[in-house]
């Protein structure tokens, strides 16, 4: 599993933000230590229309499959690190390819 | 049922000064995640949404063996947020664990809610209406879930997602369908049923909660299936809103 410069940075920008504009809250309210049900009360289906909505955005691919993610991204850093090491970018340089 | 009250309970909504509590039980698979947006309808109220085994930040806990066991953890965990008044409400299976919670908060001699809110659940000592579906083979379950709406409709197309969640519905179902109410005297305090008009469920299996308060009593429906509440809400909790002022009031001038 790798991210480019091991920089997962750019997957937490973005998660937040989305995050953020789905919740209407200011992405500055956004921790990544805050856990997504618990904390944000954020569920399995908020965290899918977030991660459709980053796809749709971004032209990247997260890969779901094979992993029991819902429950187990757990918080905001979660999220961004299943967006860092599964997403896969349909062209361009920089992609950041999962394992 | 492990872990501490911040596990629990969910951080969200949390209003620790507030004059009043609501204890916020969710449906069969569902997560603490369902009254988001419970807090801002109901300013002043300090909203306590629980979080079960099983799920979340409790993902590695197992599942309870029943309704009474889940209901006796749940005691466990929330007896020191009962030192002012409070109050339960419940959707679906929440709403039998509601139910079983103040049973056993009576029985520890503390004090019953000030209002138990049912919603979208028959009366526990009914018959079950449908057939035991949670030992049916996973495409099958599956088509049921999707079925009744929230998540699981919303999940349908998407078979891998849905399979995930599938497990803890499940189990979940299980605590429901061999749930049997055992004896006990009705429930001192007011009773309020919320309920769809277009729920599987008959208007009947709703209003045979009279039986199991000697309080007040009313069924409240409201336009929508099993999942009415995603329409609905505003109402709901202007009406909750309404018993916890009543309640409070009721109290000050005692």
């Amino acid at each position: 599993m790798t991210t480019r410069n091991g920089d997962d940075g750019w997957a937490y920008e973005l998660v937040t933000r989305t995050l953020a504009s789905h919740l209407g809250v200011a992405p500055s309210a956004i921790r990544p230590e805050q856990r997504l049900q618990e904390d944000l009360g954020v569920d399995s289906l908020d965290v899918i229309e977030v991660l459709l909505r980053i796809e749709d955005e971004t032209g990247l691919k997260v890969a779901f499959d094979g992993v029991s993610v819902l429950d187990r991204i757990g918080t905001v850093a979660g999220a961004a690190r299943l967006l860092a090491t599964t997403s896969t970018e349909r062209s361009g340089v920089d992609a950041v390819i999962g394992p | 049922m492990s872990g501490g009250l911040s596990s629990v309970l969910a951080s969200f909504g949390r209003h620790p000064s507030a004059p009043v509590r609501l204890l916020c039980l969710p449906h069969a698979g569902g997560t603490c995640a369902f009254f988001r947006r419970w807090p801002a309808l109901l300013p002043g109220v300090d909203v306590l949404a629980v979080q079960l085994p099983g799920r979340g930040a409790r993902f590695t806990e197992p599942a309870p063996d029943s309704l009474p066991a889940a209901a006796e953890a749940l005691a466990d965990a929330i007896e020191p947020m009962l030192d002012r008044p409070y109050a339960v409400f419940g959707h679906c299976l929440g709403a039998v664990l509601g139910f079983e919670f103040v049973r056993h908060i009576r029985r520890r001699g503390l004090p019953e809610p000030v209002h138990l809110f049912v919603s979208a659940a028959p009366a526990p000592h009914l018959a079950p209406s449908q057939p035991r579906v949670s030992d049916l083979p996973d495409a099958q379950f599956r088509d049921v879930v999707v079925r009744l709406g929230g998540t699981g409709e919303a999940l349908a197309a998407n078979h891998e997602l849905l399979e995930l969640l599938l497990p803890v519905v499940r189990a979940d179902f299980r605590l429901g369908e061999e749930y049997r109410v055992g004896d006990a005297p009705p429930l001192a305090c007011p009773v309020t049923v919320f309920a769809g008009d277009e729920d599987s469920q008959t208007a009947s299996g709703f209003a045979a909660w009279e039986q199991h308060t000697t309080g007040q009593f009313r069924l409240v429906t409201l336009p929508g299936g099993h999942f009415y509440l995603d329409q609905e809400l505003p109402r709901v909790t202007a009406a909750v809103r309404r018993e916890l002022d009543d309640a409070l009031h009721r109290a000050e001038i005692r």
